[in-house]
């Protein structure tokens, strides 16, 4: 299941519900530790926006930072890569607790 | 299509087969195809600021003054897929099946691994097999061939294994309450770690020729597993591989990530992989004996 699909499906159930009006706006939040290639993923919506309920949208991403706390000494601190170590007591007992989003935010219709 | 790597045509439904069926009487399966799309003049940025668009259309334009409306989703976009892992677990609960998922590039020894361990578990543990590819039977019938109730998922053009194909897959295989079920992902150490499938636990297997840096190179993937099997250890007098160097650069990605260094050819560490299979097998059975 494409995540470009999904977006589409998601924005589409949300405009039906809402009398099928124009998407005029599409808010992403794509954390930079999600996975998702930023690249990759705008060469899809070009090609998937089409004929589609986002074709005359215009899509913005948000990219939260990554950020993490260390389980070792508790501190947080930020992270723009899936291996860190802490930056007080460099254990490498992290969690990630931003960054990871892949979400829908919005949509503005007409 | 995935968006990790472009790949997959939009709209196209992975095949399910078992080994010996006819696939072209199979009316279940069949490749779905989205037709072509008109393409349009696509309005699509990235930046955040607003644009007045010039529209070039054939369309009238609407003189009524509408006020735009903001909607607020909050819909994580893997939503639909982790829905489906979620309804997979729900299945796996109700017949107390284990599941594992396999993970690792192209050519680590996934196939080799599982056909030995089938063979020499078969008879102690209930066992099924879902075996993904883009094309071909051949990993199917290789563990068909050890006697397992197996089927294999072919993606077409798509790199990873869904829940959809799982929950699929799951149905097809029928399996026996209280077995094991061995899915062997995609062999693609990028994208299968986005997609939850519904497992019990995450496996990557890493042969011993590929290179010790592979975990920081593929953190995400090394992160989300609970156990990595250095496979082909029996190679290890031929190459300049430093083990030590692999195991650290896995602990730096997760320091919890469990390593079992075995060859699948040889036999040699076999056993630990066992005793961990036997280990994840009571441990679900354990939650469910309250």
């Amino acid at each position: 299941m494409s995540v470009v699909q999904n977006i589409i499906n998601i924005v589409s159930a949300e405009s039906d519900k809402n009398g099928g009006r124009r998407v005029l706006e599409v808010n992403l939040e794509i954390g930079n530790l999600s996975g998702i290639e930023y690249g990759s993923l705008d060469f899809a919506l070009k090609h998937l926006a089409p004929g589609s309920v986002i074709e005359s949208a215009e899509i913005s991403i948000e990219k939260p930072e990554g950020l993490a706390r260390c389980n070792n000494c508790g501190n947080e601190f930020a992270l723009n890569d899936f291996i860190g170590c802490c930056n007080l007591c460099n254990s490498f007992d992290i969690d990630i607790i931003k960054g990871r989003e892949l979400r829908v935010k919005s949509i503005t219709v007409e | 299509m995935c968006d990790t790597c472009g790949c997959g045509k939009p709209g196209e439904k992975a095949l399910i087969s078992v080994p010996g069926e006819n696939r072209d009487n199979n009316a279940d399966n069949h490749y779905e195809h989205e037709h072509e799309h008109e393409h349009s003049h696509p309005h699509y940025h990235t930046h955040g600021h607003e644009h007045n668009h010039d529209h070039d259309h054939s369309h009238e334009h609407d003189h009524i003054n509408h006020e735009k409306r903001t909607i607020n989703i909050e819909t994580d976009i893997l939503y639909a897929n982790n829905l489906m892992a979620e309804r997979n677990r729900g299945i796996f609960e109700a017949k107390d099946l284990t599941v594992v998922n396999l993970m690792s590039s192209p050519g680590s020894g996934k196939t080799t691994l599982l056909e030995k361990t089938m063979n020499e578990l078969k008879d102690k543990i209930s066992f099924a097999v879902i075996e993904g590819d883009q094309q071909t039977m051949n990993d199917s019938e290789r563990i068909n061939r050890t006697g397992v109730p197996v089927v294999q998922v072919n993606t077409g053009s798509g790199c990873h294994l869904d829940a959809e194909m799982i929950n699929r897959a799951v149905k097809r295989l029928n399996p026996d309450n209280g077995s094991v079920i061995m899915i062997e992902n995609v062999g693609n150490l990028v994208c299968p770690a986005l997609f939850d499938l519904g497992e019990s636990a995450r496996v990557v297997i890493m042969s011993v020729t590929e290179g010790e840096d592979k975990p920081v190179k593929y953190p995400n993937m090394f992160r989300n597993a609970s156990l990595c099997l250095l496979n082909k250890c029996d190679l290890l007098p031929w190459l300049d591989y430093d083990i030590s160097k692999a195991i650290e650069y896995g602990h730096q990605v997760n320091p919890h990530l469990k390593f079992i260094k075995l060859s699948a050819k040889t036999g040699e560490g076999m056993t630990e992989w066992y005793k961990w299979l036997e280990s994840i097998l009571d441990k679900s059975k354990l939650t469910d004996s309250r």
